[in-house]
C-alpha cells in the first residue's frame, strides 16, 4: 500500500488573508498497512493552523504505535486509537503552549491493511473510495448549525459544544449521506443517508470499508465547497487517478484538480485538505 | 547505444508522431514528483568537431554532474542525443528521459565524430521527443515544461526534416499547451562563419535563440558546460510561473 496526501489554502482565507487551517498526512506502514488522515481547523478558533497538525500528527503516532503492537485494522480498535490520539494531542498541546482554542480541529482517518479497514470521523468531511472495477463512492458527514465536533470538546467533557447544539445528546445533530456510482463514470447515486445524535457524532462514527477497494481517501469540508461544482463531481474529479499512482500523488492529483476548477470558477472556496491510501501501491519512486 | 542508467525500472520506447524517429523515456507510472522538467542536450558529433571531441564530451559530463548536484535535480527528465549521418536518421540517443539519479556520467561513451550534419533532424528529435512525452506527462497529471540545447558547428547539410516541419511541432504543441514553456537554445561552437544561416534556421524554425559561443577552446567549452546546467536548472526553477525562465544567459 501507498499513502499521500496535500493540502491548499481556499479563497475565503487568501481573500482574509488567515493562514490554511487544513492539514493533511498519510503514511504506508511496515507489514502493508497504511493511513490517510486529515484535519480541519476550526476557522473561528485561535491559531487552529497549529491545532490540525497537533490534530494529524497525533493520529499518525496512535495508528503506528498501535500498528507497531497489534497488527489489526478491526475497528474494535476505535476506541483505543482514539484515546492514544487524544493524549497525544493533548500532551503536545500542553509542551507547546496550545491553548483549548488553537487545538479546535476535526479528525477524519482511514486506516486499511490487506485483512481490511475503517475510517473514523470526528467531526465532519468526506470518506470516499473508488473500487478496482472503476466505480466511486463517497460519503459525506455534515453537523447541524455548521458547528462540527472536535475532539479537543474532551475538555470541558463536552458541555458548552451539547449546549450549543440544544442541550440534549440524544438529538439528532449528524447527518451522513452516502453516495455511489452503480457502475464506472455514471451519475453518483444516493444509497443511504445515517443521522447520529450528538452522543453518537461525539464518539464518531466508524465506516467499516468496503472489499474490492483500489483507493480510500479523507477529506475535509473543503471538498464541498468547490466554486461552481457540485461536492459529488469534485470527489469523482479528486478520485480520478491516472497511471501514475507513485510519489506524490495526491499532491499531482490535488493541483490538477485546483488548476481544472481555477477555469470554472474561484476554485476552493474554503481550505481543502486530501489524503489517500492506494491499496495497491508499492512504495517507492524514479 | 550504451546504457547509462543503472535504473531498475522499465523504460519505454516511442516512435515521435508521424515520424520514423523514436525516444526512450521512463515508463510514466514510474515518476513520483508532481512536476518535471524536460530536458534535451543535443550534441552534434560529426567531422569538423573531430578536433574537440573530447572536450565535448566532457562539456556534457560535467553539466550531467553539476545538474545532479542542482536543487532540482529530483524535478529533471534528462534525454542525451548525438547526430550525424552515421547514425540512422541521423540522430543517436546517449540516453532517453531519465531521473538524472540514475545517470552515471562517467558511462558516457568517448565521442568518435564522423559525417555529414543533419541539424535539422536532431532539431526536431529533441522537439518532438520533448512534446509527445510532455503530452503524456500532462494526461497523467504531471506539470512539465522544457528546454532544448542544441549544440553544432555548422550548418545542415543532410537531413529529411525541415525548419518548417520543425515550427509546425512547436506551433502544435503551444496550441495543446502540452508545456507550459519551452525553451530552445541553438549554440554555435566554432561556427562563426555560419552565423547567419544558423540564425535564419532559428527563426524559420520557431526556435527560441542563437548563442555563438565562440572558438572550441577548453574555456569556451567549460563555460559551455556552465551555461547548460545554469539554464537547464533555471527552466526548471520557472516551472509554475507559468512562463520561461527569464534567467538564461544571452551569451556564453
Amino acid at each position: 500500500m501507498h499513502a499521500d496526501s496535500h493540502f491548499v489554502i481556499g479563497a475565503e482565507h487568501h481573500r482574509k488573508v488567515i493562514p490554511c487551517q487544513d492539514h493533511a498526512d498519510g503514511a504506508s506502514l511496515p507489514g502493508g498497512a497504511a493511513f490517510a488522515t486529515v484535519s480541519d481547523g476550526c476557522s473561528t478558533g485561535g491559531d487552529t493552523d497549529k491545532g490540525a497538525r497537533v490534530q494529524t500528527a497525533s493520529t499518525a503516532q496512535a495508528l503506528r504505535q498501535h500498528w507497531g503492537s497489534a497488527r489489526t485494522t478491526d475497528n474494535s480498535v476505535v476506541d483505543k486509537i482514539a484515546m492514544q490520539q487524544r493524549l497525544t494531542a493533548a500532551t503536545a498541546a500542553a509542551t507547546l503552549g496550545y491553548r483549548h482554542n488553537d487545538m479546535l480541529a476535526t479528525s477524519l482517518y482511514a486506516f486499511l491493511s490487506p485483512d481490511g479497514g475503517f475510517a473514523h470521523i470526528q467531526g465532519d468531511g468526506v470518506v470516499a473510495w473508488k473500487y478496482s472495477d472503476g466505480r466511486v463512492g463517497a460519503t459525506r458527514y455534515e453537523w447541524n448549525r455548521n458547528a462540527p465536533f472536535y475532539p479537543a470538546y474532551v475538555d470541558d467533557n463536552y458541555r458548552e459544544f451539547t449546549a450549543f447544539h440544544g442541550g440534549n445528546v440524544n438529538a439528532v445533530a449528524l447527518t451522513a449521506e452516502t453516495w455511489e456510482q452503480p457502475t464506472p463514470g455514471a451519475e453518483l447515486e444516493l444509497v443511504r443517508i445515517d443521522e447520529y445524535t450528538i452522543s453518537q457524532g461525539i464518539q464518531g462514527p466508524v465506516r467499516v470499508l468496503p472489499s474490492g477497494l483500489r483507493f480510500v481517501a479523507v477529506l475535509t469540508d473543503g471538498a464541498t465547497q468547490i466554486d461552481g461544482l457540485d461536492w459529488k463531481q469534485a470527489i469523482v474529479m479528486l478520485m480520478d487517478f491516472g497511471a501514475a499512482v507513485k510519489g506524490s500523488f495526491a499532491k499531482r492529483q490535488m493541483s490538477w484538480f485546483v488548476q481544472e476548477v481555477m477555469k470554472r470558477g474561484n476554485g476552493p472556496v474554503d481550505d481543502l485538505a486530501f489524503a489517500v491510501i492506494d491499496c495497491e501501491g508499492e512504495e517507492g519512486t524514479r | 547505444m550504451p546504457l547509462l542508467a543503472d535504473s531498475d525500472g522499465e523504460m519505454q520506447s516511442r516512435v515521435i508522431a508521424g515520424t520514423g524517429f523514436t525516444f526512450n523515456a521512463v515508463r510514466i507510472g514510474d515518476l513520483g514528483a508532481t512536476e518535471y522538467t524536460l530536458a534535451d542536450i543535443v550534441v552534434d558529433l560529426t567531422g569538423s568537431t573531430a578536433p574537440f571531441a573530447n572536450e565535448l564530451r566532457d562539456t556534457v559530463v560535467t553539466s550531467v554532474a553539476t545538474l545532479k548536484r542542482s536543487p532540482r535535480s529530483d524535478n529533471l527528465l534528462l534525454r542525451v542525443t548525438v547526430f550525424s549521418t552515421m547514425y540512422p536518421l541521423g540522430v543517436m540517443e546517449l540516453h532517453g528521459y531519465v531521473p538524472l539519479d540514475e545517470i552515471d556520467v562517467n558511462a558516457y561513451p568517448t565521442f568518435q565524430p564522423m559525417g555529414a550534419t543533419p541539424l535539422y533532424d536532431a532539431t526536431f528529435s529533441a522537439i518532438g521527443a520533448m512534446y509527445d512525452y510532455g503530452a503524456d506527462l500532462r494526461k497523467n497529471k504531471f506539470a512539465v515544461n522544457g528546454i532544448a540545447i542544441i549544440i553544432t558547428d555548422g550548418c545542415d547539410n543532410d537531413s529529411t526534416m525541415t525548419p518548417a516541419l520543425i515550427r509546425d511541432k512547436i506551433v502544435q504543441g503551444t496550441q495543446l499547451e502540452t508545456l507550459e514553456s519551452l525553451v530552445s537554445i541553438v549554440v554555435g561552437i566554432n561556427a562563426a562563419q555560419y552565423r547567419n544561416v544558423l540564425e535564419a534556421f532559428v527563426r524559420d524554425a520557431g526556435l527560441g535563440s542563437y548563442i555563438d559561443a565562440g572558438d572550441a577552446t577548453p574555456a569556451k567549452l567549460a563555460k559551455l558546460a556552465d551555461f547548460i546546467s545554469h539554464s537547464v536548472s533555471s527552466q526548471s526553477q520557472a516551472l509554475g510561473s507559468g512562463g520561461p525562465s527569464q534567467a538564461i544567459a544571452a551569451i556564453i
